[in-house]
Formats: structure tokens, sequence, C-alpha cells
């Protein structure tokens, strides 16, 4: 979510994560520390801070996504090829329908 | 799905940013296609959307919807060790004795060390925690409801079929890569 051109808000990102703002940054301090993110205030107001990922963090998501595809296939070839579209499908009425 | 990432081998340990110049990060296409395509992330989604509907459901009986989940997988004819009930939640047992602490201290569920093995301890559901979990059904049957309301009753069905084979094909896999 965080590999994108411009920072995002940490409000924002809350937002596409369908998390509150707390468990952000709560979730957000262990990756600081390992500085593959880095949170700053927003120059034009202050009390908005911005979210980057920093090189360390993109070079590290590079590599988690080819551990991720390994799992993924798995999961998915676990279901049946037909269930797969029903089962996106009704995981965002869920997700859409409890925001 | 083609993706841009780099290409040296995958650390087994600890990650540690590699020194050299070249390092290769993902594309702005491939962040979205994996986004797109993560079951996990569509899980995580759904999951903390209906937890947070379900909280609310049961706030009148000041029950969280993992709590309610605990409950319930304890409402049966004998009592389990924390063992048992953590692997019912697809919990590690930490996680499992810490979420029945605030259960026992309200009195919902009480504890006794185990017959034969002086290590496990046996959790059951009281009175009061069996009268509980009673008034919360009917509010579980609401907040169900609520959750599924924008699908058919066979989307229903179908989704909880996904799910639990996702889970019981994954349960093995993840007990082995601990």
């Amino acid at each position: 979510m965080l590999n994108r051109p411009s920072p995002v808000t940490v409000g924002a990102l809350a937002e596409s994560l369908a998390m509150d703002q707390t468990t952000i940054s709560a979730n957000l301090k262990p990756l600081e520390r390992r500085r593959l993110v880095s949170i700053r205030r927003a120059e034009a107001d202050a009390r908005v801070k911005h979210v980057v990922l920093t090189g360390a963090g993109r070079t590290l998501l590079a590599k988690a996504v080819k551990h991720w595809q390994v799992v993924n296939d798995s999961v998915k070839a676990s279901i049946n090829r037909v269930d797969l579209p029903s089962l996106y499908s009704s995981l965002a009425t869920i997700a859409e329908a409890g925001r | 799905m083609k993706t841009s990432v780099n290409r040296s081998r995958a650390g087994m340990g600890r990650y540690q940013p590699s020194s050299t110049a070249a390092r290769q990060t993902l594309s702005l296409e491939s962040t979205y296609a994996v986004a797109e395509n993560c079951v996990c992330l569509h899980l995580q989604s759904a999951g903390r959307a209906v937890a947070r509907n379900f909280d609310d459901v049961f706030r009148p009986l000041s029950l969280t919807s993992g709590q309610f989940a605990m409950m319930l997988t304890l409402h049966r004819a004998a009592p389990v060790t924390v063992g048992e009930l953590a692997g019912h939640l697809a919990m590690d047992r930490s996680t499992a004795t810490a979420n029945l602490k605030p259960l026992e201290r309200r009195n919902l569920v009480g504890s006794e060390p185990h017959h034969t093995d002086k290590r496990a301890r046996l959790v059951a559901l009281t009175a009061d925690g069996r009268a509980l979990l009673a008034d919360a059904v009917e509010l579980w049957a609401k907040g169900n409801d609520l959750v599924t309301q924008g699908l058919s009753e066979s989307d229903v069905l179908t989704l909880c079929h996904t799910l639990r084979r996702i889970a019981t094909n994954h349960e093995m896999k993840g007990r082995f890569a601990h």
C-alpha cells in the first residue's frame, strides 16, 4: 500500500486498509524502527503525517513479493478455479458493507 | 504475473539491506497486481470489517467478537486443555492464555489442573459463562445477518465452504513451517 510515487498520510493509509489510525500507527512503529518506512510531518499541515517506504523498504518489498507469490499460489491452488472470483467478490461485499 | 524483483537469492535469516547499488524495487503496476491478487489482503480486509461489526453487536454484553468465538469453542460437554482450545481457534497457546484471562476474571470461564498432566490446564465455561453465551448467540444472529446482507444464501454457503477449505488445507502447512 505504501509503494507509490507520492507519500500518503497515515489517515489515508488507515482508510485503504480499513484499520483505525491508532492500529496503523502501532503497526508502523516496528517498520519505522527497521528503517523500512519513514514518517514525517507534512510541511503544509504539521498535524498530518506522511508515510513513505525507504529505499531499504522498497528493496525488502520486492524480495517479499517473491515469497508472497509462492504462498499465494499455494492458497489459490486449494480453491476451485470457479470459486475464486466468487470468493473475492463475496469478501469485497463484506468488507465494503462493514466500513 | 510478471514482477520486476531482485534476482539475488532470498535470504533465510533476518533481512539485511544489500549494500550493492543494483537493488531492485517493485514497479507500481506490479504493486497493484499484487494487491489485487492477494488472497491474504482480501481475507484480512473482510475479516477486520466482520470483527468490527460483531464487536459492535456484542458490546451490550461487554464481549468482543474474539471472546465470543472463544466461548463458543468452549461450549462442549467436557473441559479442554488450553493447547486444544488454541488448536481449535488456530491461535498459539500464549495468545489463547492471554485471551482467557479477562473471561476468567469475569468468572465466565473456570480452569483446573489436568488430572494426569500437571503442566496442562483444563478450561470450561462456568454457569455464568453458559448464560452469557446464550444471550450472545441471539445477538450473533443479528450480526451475522448484518455482515452477510449483501450476499445471497448460496453466496454465503460457497464462501463458508471456500474459507473452510483454505483453513484446513493450510493449517498443516503452517504447523510444519514453525
